[in-house]
């Protein structure tokens, strides 16, 4: 049971990490932070199918992890998900055409092995 | 790469957007975290315990505190590359959830969570020298100025 909502967790990340990043930089930078200017841009992306999407995506994984949560240690539920950075990096290089060179595929490594000792 | 003082500006707000979402997680989960574990321990069939679970006003300031930090990390993406952010803002928050466990929710650090954290801090060190943002990106609407 543990290691089934892992999964889901690591997909539902993945997918709505990607999601949400392919959405945002369709919508722009966004640049200012006082509260008009929030409220506008949370308006937009109430019609940007893949913040939509993303947002939808990461909701069955917050799901999961509480349903984790109620089951396992916070140090055994988040750690376990670490699998996800490596996977995002992958996609974000060859679906998001990020510029992605040895700093950051060892960095990301390092960042996912580091994690995933944490559950031990 | 030029460092005039409007890409500063820019270098400023990206990591500033950084710690919100690591503090925004870090709180959330915190937050979210103690509330479930005052409600109950084991996975229940029953639908009215999850919602009796939701209703504690932990778990209450732990979602808002989640929501600010889903506008944060979606300003953020708008701002760098998926695979210069996670690996930075999802780390660090993974290793002081882990700190914030041991100092208050009284969960063990052992020495395997020494050696992690030190190599997720290289991790983050190698990211963090790549420039944000190596695809293009336009302006955000009129309206969010």
């Amino acid at each position: 049971m543990k290691w089934a909502l892992v999964l889901v967790i690591v997909a539902a990340n993945t997918v709505g990490d990607v999601l949400n990043t392919a959405g945002m930089k369709r919508h722009g930078e966004v640049e200012h932070f006082h509260p008009r200017a929030v409220a506008h841009m949370v308006l937009h992306l109430f019609r940007n199918p893949f913040v939509m999407g993303g947002i939808a995506a990461l909701t069955v994984s917050f799901a999961a992890t509480i349903l984790l949560l109620s089951i396992a240690n916070v140090s055994f539920a988040i750690p376990a998900t670490s699998a996800s950075f490596l996977f995002e990096v992958i996609l974000a290089k060859y679906l998001l055409k990020e510029d992605v060179r040895w700093k950051r595929w060892l960095g990301a490594t390092l960042v996912a092995g580091g994690v995933a000792l944490l559950s031990v | 790469m030029s460092n005039g003082p409007q890409d500063r500006a820019a270098l400023f707000k990206t990591r500033a957007l950084i710690v919100a979402v690591i503090v925004g997680s870090v709180a959330g989960n915190a937050l979210l975290s103690r509330g479930l574990r005052q409600s109950n321990n084991e996975l229940s069939t029953s639908f009215s315990h999850y919602v009796y679970a939701l209703a504690n006003p932990w778990v209450i300031a732990g979602v808002l505190l989640l929501a600010a930090w889903m506008i944060a990390n979606l300003s953020l993406l708008s701002r760098a590359d998926l695979s210069y952010a996670l690996p930075v803002s999802g780390s660090v928050s993974y290793m002081l959830i882990a700190l914030v466990g041991h100092f208050f929710l009284d969960e063990p650090v052992s020495l395997w969570h020494w050696i992690g954290i030190a190599i997720i801090t290289a991790g983050v060190v190698l990211v963090i020298e790549t420039s944000p943002l190596t695809v293009a990106v336009h302006e955000a609407p009129e309206d969010e100025r």
